[in-house]
């Protein structure tokens, strides 16, 4: 038994991590709610980054992992993020020679674009559906071992529960046939959890629909801590729907998209009539080093500020217009549908417009939850990487934490799932291969019937009065409207309120429907619970951290850092490296700024900046840890996090 | 069955359609358009193939009965794995594959009327009362226009199948890859559709304006000979 | 009551939806008429997701949501197809304003239904086993970059990697039934694309004597309804002649033995 490992999830993070089991000679069953070929993963656009420097420009990891510590301000794992960009080249090799259709350069080499949050072209890219393509082919590797008996696959099978043994270790899991609601309990000798990200919990996102979040909330009910969950992406271009918000990948504006509104709010002409001089490409205007490239919670926060605060949206909506039109972007129509095919069909088919032929409208829209499920980041002390706090039990890809900080840079998603679930592999069949004493019966059967006694009770919520979709609903608009681009401790009070309130009217749920197959109301309202579960620790960490960083933005704990020109020394933000750790060494305990090395006059307001800016670091420059408590708000503690390869410096693009 | 023995019968299918059926398509449907300009014409072509004297029936056993045989039975148990759905889905291509499936059926029952009648029970009572009897179905039979219209319904049937075949075949064989080497292909199949129609219809307004003097008196032999054959 | 024409939306004020549905696998299927308030650019997903806010028929008589496939509502997954009036398609894309009404929503026929218009398409990603739909490579350890690859073939190549395993090549295709052992569009147009991939088409010889065989691609009986349901817009048709063109070199090929 020791030779079978059970992954949840069959996206990218969970494939990479079965194609690494199965290839060191272990069995895996790999557990999933959909086909794994319709795994989430397909809807990631853009493309995936790796320092390969196929441009001339210079790129390098260790940029690479500057730029990705600097883009998540400096709350991801610093060696991990290292370790990371030093292997994404070995992993763009390994996925070309897969099959994986990359863009080509006219010699045949593979072709880079822009991403967000770097000045180099570091994104590898297929079409704009590279997720999809990166996903298939790992799917196809996976098929193969599938043929050879090496892998079993069960497809509509939701994960339940991990099965913990009385050491606390894990044995195995729970999961569910969605076709006929048989419970089954499964041994594995590891178990990762590949299992995405909670964007549901917003209601509309740019995720799909499996996105609940539910497996990562189940086991962190049953005692994995949840990290950093606050950390929520909003990317800053997508097309709200009816259904869901669609997402408008950043390649756009890596092939020259620009995002702009009429310099007159009241102008009502059609856009491809507005002049260059009557446009504001306020990205541009604001930050011209990064322009239309700012990392996304920056670019968020600037679209949103355009609209809410200073309502100057298109058409007094809250929308603004990203322009790839050929005279805006430089690129020929044939070079664009080459490159951005894929999303210009999404604007096309959804909105019944040409985005080549005139700009797009777009909005902020939820997208990536930088937080999960807490992973060890190091191989030491009785803790291995990519293992929660569940021994036995990993985890890997957008359902772990410790890869983007407090805001992940476009394109490094993909890297970060496929990086984690080749991490956790082999540590996995290491673990299966030392932890291989039997484990008794009864921990599974004890399981199985606890799983079966839940269903039962859900089976039986057919009294109450309220609708379990109408819930989700209601949750979603609370959660977006509350704790997204824009936080407040006054509004997060009251959405943590109202979540207690859908925890009670949950209770009340009529589930409508009793029958076996496929009963999507009942399995709904089972997740329901789950992701009310894990709300409240998305919040909760929201409320206690005071201060700005990355995605999380509190307009209240805003250092508000003076204006450049005020600021008296260049914008170089190493200069503010050594500033600080001057002021480090000078003075531990009250911070006395000191002026930096470059002998300038610094102005007072950028030394006021500085010694605040330094004092919240040490203060915020922590991952949060939630841990379940049930029937209570979850407990709230911090990890400081590691510095080993980089100093922390005030995030600025411009 | 092997892969291999499917697929030589599958493609034995195709290449029958055209080789040799669709070739002696063309060379029937040339004699036969020959009535357009008399008996004398027409006979003579009906010798030249004559000619080959004791040979004929092997011939006509390898280069017709025997691939008609091939291709229809083939073709048959084809026929029984589509189920068509035009209702749903109207698109050209699909309602070409439907009615190739019909026309099959339809040059099926034709063609075997046609040779059982003239071949095997000789109704006509020799090759050289080919032209007359055919005149007599066209213009004297009590149920002329029936005649005409098995026959004209009977070729369209068979020229359609056969030039809906041509485009089917340069597709399965990979010869016509891309939509536009289809649309050209279509476009030949079309012409070629259309010429032999014309020879169709051609052959049948001969033997209909060319009638021999002996043609109207053959309705009473035919049914004191062969009853059964009406 | 509704109009099926979109550009007046005041006029427009509820969506009605006829759907096919069924209780369980091997049940005999009913149809329900549910109406649901119309919102501009909403789409099929949206209405059935209104249905199960409020699961009422037409006729106010309670009922179950109703269950239907579904995942990333960007035609990137091909989860959510099914019937939409006739028409094989995703459900995601099919937007309210371009569609007639009533909307009539079915399962697809040719695959066994789970429930409502969910239905199994394992049978699908069998196929993909079958021709070995993948690029048989060493290992995943490093060796180095893969060989260069012209950007003409990579758009080939792209075009075909597209294809979602939505199942409506195959509901379109009237060869593709209970009575035929036709493996499909798509699994030809894999079969295409992993034959172009210069490792890929090491396992060349095993996809083309699948596609030999019964049900192989020497079943396809030109209808060509594939390419045009495809959502994803990939040349089937031009898969279909160019594989039927690599099938029969290598029937030679294997009869000749060289």
């Amino acid at each position: 038994m020791s030779k079978n490992i059970i992954v949840i999830g069959g996206g990218l993070a969970g494939l990479a991590a079965t194609i690494k089991i199965a290839e060191a000679g272990f069995h895996v069953d790999l557990f999933s709610m959909v086909p794994v070929k319709r795994s989430h993963s397909v809807c990631a656009q853009g493309g995936i980054n790796s320092a390969k420097d196929m441009k001339g420009e210079g790129d390098h990891p260790d940029l690479h992992t500057t730029d990705t510590l600097f883009g998540g301000e400096y709350l991801a794992d610093q060696p991990l993020v290292q370790d990371m960009c030093y292997e994404g080249p070995k992993i763009i090799d390994l996925l070309d020679r897969m099959g994986v259709p990359f863009n080509r350069t006219p010699e045949g080499n593979l072709d880079f674009r822009r991403f967000g949050g770097t000045l180099f072209q570091r994104t590898a890219y297929a079409g704009a559906t590279t997720g999809q393509q990166l996903m298939y082919a790992l799917d196809e590797q996976v098929r193969r071992f599938e043929a050879d008996g090496k892998v079993d696959k069960y497809e509509y099978w939701e994960f339940l529960s991990a099965i913990i043994d009385d050491d606390g270790i894990c044995r195995g899991v729970t999961a569910m046939n969605l076709w006929d609601r048989t419970v089954q309990a499964f041994k594995g000798g590891a178990v990762c959890l590949a299992t995405g990200g909670p964007g549901l919990i917003y209601g509309k996102s740019t995720n799909s629909v499996i996105n609940t979040g539910a497996a990562n909330s189940r086991v962190y009910q049953q005692g994995v801590n949840y990290a950093n969950g606050e950390f929520i992406q909003v990317h800053p271009t997508s097309i709200p729907g009816a259904d869901k918000l669609r997402l408008i990948s950043e390649s756009v504006r890596g092939e020259g998209g620009r995002v702009w509104v009429p310099k007159n709010p009241a102008d009502k002409r059609h856009p491809t009539d507005i002049p260059d001089s009557e446009r504001d490409y306020f990205l541009e205007r604001k930050f011209p080093k990064y322009g239309n490239l700012v990392p996304r919670d920056v670019a968020t926060r600037e679209i949103f500020d355009i609209c809410v605060n200073e309502e100057r949206g298109v058409n007094g909506e809250n929308q603004v217009y990203l322009d790839i039109t050929p005279e805006r972007s430089g690129q020929t129509a044939e070079a664009l549908e080459r490159k951005l095919g894929g999303v210009l069909e999404i604007y096309r088919k959804f909105q019944g417009a040409d985005p080549l032929k005139e700009p797009m409208k777009i909005f902020p829209g939820v997208h990536y939850s930088m937080g999960g499920l807490w992973v060890s980041p190091v191989d030491d002390g009785g803790q291995i990487k990519q293992m929660t706090n569940i021994p036995g039990l990993f985890a890997a890809g957008e359902a772990d934490f410790q890869y983007h900080g407090a805001n992940r840079l476009g394109a490094n998603s993909l890297l970060s799932c496929i990086f984690g679930g080749f991490l956790a592999a082999p540590r996995m069949c290491e673990w299966a291969a030392s932890h291989s004493k039997e484990a008794d019966q009864a921990i599974y059967d004890r399981e199985l019937k606890r799983q079966n006694e839940i269903n039962e009770r859900v089976l039986g919520m057919t009294s109450g009065s309220e609708n379990t979709f109408q819930i989700h609903k209601e949750l979603g608009e609370w959660m977006t409207r509350y704790c997204t681009v824009v936080r407040r401790n006054e509004d997060l009070e009251k959405l943590a309120g109202k979540i207690t309130e859908f925890e009670e009217r949950w209770h009340k749920i009529d589930i409508n429907d009793t029958a076996k197959p496929a009963n999507q109301s009942f399995l709904w309202t089972r997740a329901l619970w789950d992701m009310l579960q894990l709300a409240k620790a998305i919040v909760k960490g929201a409320t206690l951290r005071n201060e700005c960083r990355g995605a999380h933005y509190k307009p209240d704990f805003d250092l508000a850092m003076p204006e450049k020109d005020k600021m008296g020394i260049p914008t170089d933000t190493d200069v503010y490296r050594e500033f600080v750790a001057a002021l480090e060494a000078q003075n531990k305990t009250t911070y006395k700024p000191l002026p930096p090395k470059s002998g300038e006059e610094v102005a007072p307001e950028f030394i006021d900046y500085m010694t605040r800016w330094v004092e919240k670091e040490k203060t915020w420059n922590k991952s949060t840890l939630a841990t379940y408590k049930e029937g209570d708000q979850p407990d709230i503690s911090y990890l400081p996090t590691a510095m080993t390869v980089e100093p922390p410096k005030p995030r600025i693009y411009k | 069955m092997t892969n291999t023995q499917y697929f030589l019968i599958r493609r034995l299918h195709s290449l029958l359609g055209v080789i040799p059926l669709g070739v002696f398509l063309f060379a029937h449907m040339t004699t036969n358009s020959m009535a357009f300009f008399g008996q004398e014409a027409f006979d003579h072509k009906v010798d030249l193939i004559h000619s080959l004297g004791p040979l004929l029936p092997f011939v006509e056993a390898a280069m017709i009965f025997v691939p008609l045989a091939l291709h229809i039975i083939i073709g048959i148990v084809i026929a029984q794995t589509g189920v068509s759905n035009t209702s749903d889905l109207g698109y050209a291509r699909n309602w070409a594959y439907t009615l190739q499936r019909w026309t099959g059926w339809a040059a099926v029952a034709f063609i075997v009327y046609h040779a059982f009648s003239l071949r095997i029970l000789d109704v006509a009572g020799g090759r050289e009362n080919f032209f007359a009897y055919m005149s007599y179905l066209f213009r004297f039979s009590p149920v002329w226009p029936v005649w005409l219209a098995v026959y004209l319904l009977g070729g369209v049937a068979v020229i359609y199948h056969f030039a809906n075949g041509l485009c089917t075949f340069c597709m399965t064989w990979g010869i016509t890859v891309g939509p536009k080497s289809q649309k050209v292909m279509a476009g030949i199949a079309a012409a070629t559709a259309v010429l032999l129609l014309s020879m169709l219809i051609g052959s049948m307004i001969g033997f209909y304006i060319n009638a021999p003097a002996e043609a109207a008196a053959m309705g009473s032999a035919i049914q004191a000979n062969v009853p059964a054959a009406h | 009551m509704a109009s099926s024409n979109g550009n007046d939306s005041s006029a427009q004020q509820t969506v009605t939806l006829r759907i096919k549905r069924q209780k369980a696998p091997g049940e005999a299927p009913y149809w329900e008429t549910f109406k649901v308030p119309y919102e501009r650019g909403m789409n099929v997903i949206s209405a059935l997701m209104k249905i199960r806010l409020n699961p009422e028929t037409a006729e106010g008589r309670k009922t179950t949501p109703v269950t239907w496939d579904a995942g990333c509502l960007e035609e990137v997954c091909g989860a959510c197809s099914m019937r939409i009036n006739g028409i094989p398609r995703q459900s995601c894309t099919a937007l309210i304003d371009n569609l007639e009404q009533p909307i009539v929503l079915e399962p697809f026929s040719k695959f066994p239904v789970i429930r409502d218009l969910m239905v199994d398409r394992t049978p699908m990603f069998e196929s993909l086993k079958r021709v070995k739909a993948w690029v048989p490579v060493d290992g995943t350890y490093h060796l180095g970059p893969a060989e260069k690859i012209s950007p003409e073939m990579q758009q080939i190549r792209y075009k075909y990697s597209e294809c979602m395993t939505c199942g409506c090549c195959l509901e379109a295709c009237p060869q593709y039934n209970g009575k035929s052992a036709f493996i499909g569009a798509s699994v030809i147009g894999q079969s295409y694309l992993f034959n172009a991939h210069p490792t890929g088409k090491n396992l060349k010889g095993d996809r083309l004597d699948v596609m030999m065989g019964v049900g192989g691609v020497v079943d396809c009986g030109n209808a060509q309804n594939c390419v045009r349901v495809c959502p994803k817009g990939i040349p089937l048709t031009d898969a279909i002649a160019a594989i039927g063109g690599q099938v029969t070199i290598h029937a030679i090929r294997k009869m000749l033995h060289f």
